[in-house]
């Protein structure tokens, strides 16, 4: 491997794009090459952000709406009912993320908040709760 | 009521439609359909966001703007382009508006810097293998911290087109379509931001105790 290969080569290794076999030759040039490996140290300040395949991101509100520990404590009660919950909670999930990513597409900060803290969740509206007799433990 | 249960998993169960399809429903007064775009594209939103800046908050704060943006400017969309750059050009503008905003101020960039943290990672880039240096980056917060207050170092444009160019490996007459400059004008500048950050980077290298931004 050459210098110009391997400076070529410094974006795919940080992506973890390089075969075994070029990444060994790459570390070897590095090794016998004072300026490559000096190149490669100022690029690897720079690279977490502009090198990096997938930037990190945390979770956002979205899973915040699982309703699921709601419907583990009702299944305790209702036994016969444990397909049918898990069915509106799958339900309840899909339109609830849905809608969180709407509101967070459309409208301010605030809105978003108060609709994820406030005590009227607006996939009330829109899931059949009343059939399965979990309402309550479903859409408080 | 339990069919209309039914239509909706259904629907949650379809195969993916595709953006213009979103766009016309949407256009057509079925607004929900914007959050499957919205769904769609968050993690390549917020993703772009992330190459500028690193406080998470600012990050969504922006997503959401682009997103807004874009839902009251998509009767301007034409699907002669992909919805995908159309949007990206969206999140770019807001991104660059914001660096504009904070030029000043590059210290808000990392808002929870951590300057003993950051100057180990700097020893660790300076003598640790190449090998360990890529594994280890991954792993550590103060990478991307440092990272991100040395592109902070530059003037807005020159991140700007660094960022198009060689991170989102953008061609030169995309960028130069986004950012209304001439060819010329991002070859010139992608050449003298890149010199400019090794200045800055090999500078942070060649402190004994790296001199941190």
């Amino acid at each position: 491997m050459n210098c110009f290969e391997a400076r070529n080569a410094f974006r795919s290794l940080w992506r973890e794009e390089l075969a075994p076999d070029a990444r060994r030759a790459l570390f070897d040039h590095l090794k016998g090459c004072a300026p490559c490996d000096r190149a490669f140290r100022t690029f690897a300040l720079s690279a977490p952000v502009l090198h990096s395949e997938h930037p990190p991101r945390e979770q956002t509100a979205i899973p915040a709406l699982r309703p699921t520990p709601r419907v583990s404590q009702h299944r305790g009660q209702n036994d016969s009912l444990p397909v049918r919950a898990a069915l509106a909670a799958t339900v309840m999930f899909t339109l609830a993320a849905g809608l969180a990513a709407y509101l967070s597409a459309v409208a301010p900060r605030e809105s978003l908040d108060q609709a994820l803290t406030g005590p009227e969740p607006a996939a009330v509206e829109v899931v059949d709760t009343q059939s399965l007799d979990l309402s309550n433990d479903l859409v408080r | 009521m339990e069919q209309a249960s039914a239509a909706r998993i259904d629907r949650a169960y379809a195969p993916a439609r595709a953006d213009e399809e979103l766009v016309a429903e949407t256009l057509s007064g079925r607004t929900a359909a914007f959050a499957e775009l919205a769904l769609r594209y968050r993690d390549r939103v917020e993703g772009l966001c992330h190459r500028f800046f690193a406080d998470r908050e600012l990050i969504r704060d922006l997503a959401q703007e682009s997103f807004i943006k874009a839902f009251a400017g998509l009767s301007g969309y034409r699907s002669e382009r992909p919805f995908s750059a159309w949007l990206r050009a969206i999140v770019i503008n807001a991104c660059y508006d914001e660096l504009r905003r904070r030029r000043r101020h590059p210290e808000d960039v990392v808002p929870d810097f951590d300057p003993d943290a950051a100057a180990d990672w700097a020893e660790i880039v300076r003598h640790a293998s190449p090998e360990e240096i890529v594994e280890a980056a991954e792993e550590r917060r103060e990478a991307r911290a440092l990272a991100h207050r040395l592109l902070a170092m530059l003037r807005p444009e020159d991140r700007l087109v660094l960022i198009l160019r060689d991170a989102e490996e953008m061609s030169v007459n995309e960028i130069a379509e986004i950012t209304g400059w001439s060819e010329a004008k991002v070859k010139i500048r992608a050449f003298r931001a890149r010199q400019m950050l090794r200045k800055r980077a090999e500078s942070i290298l060649a402190a004994r105790k790296p001199h941190l931004p």
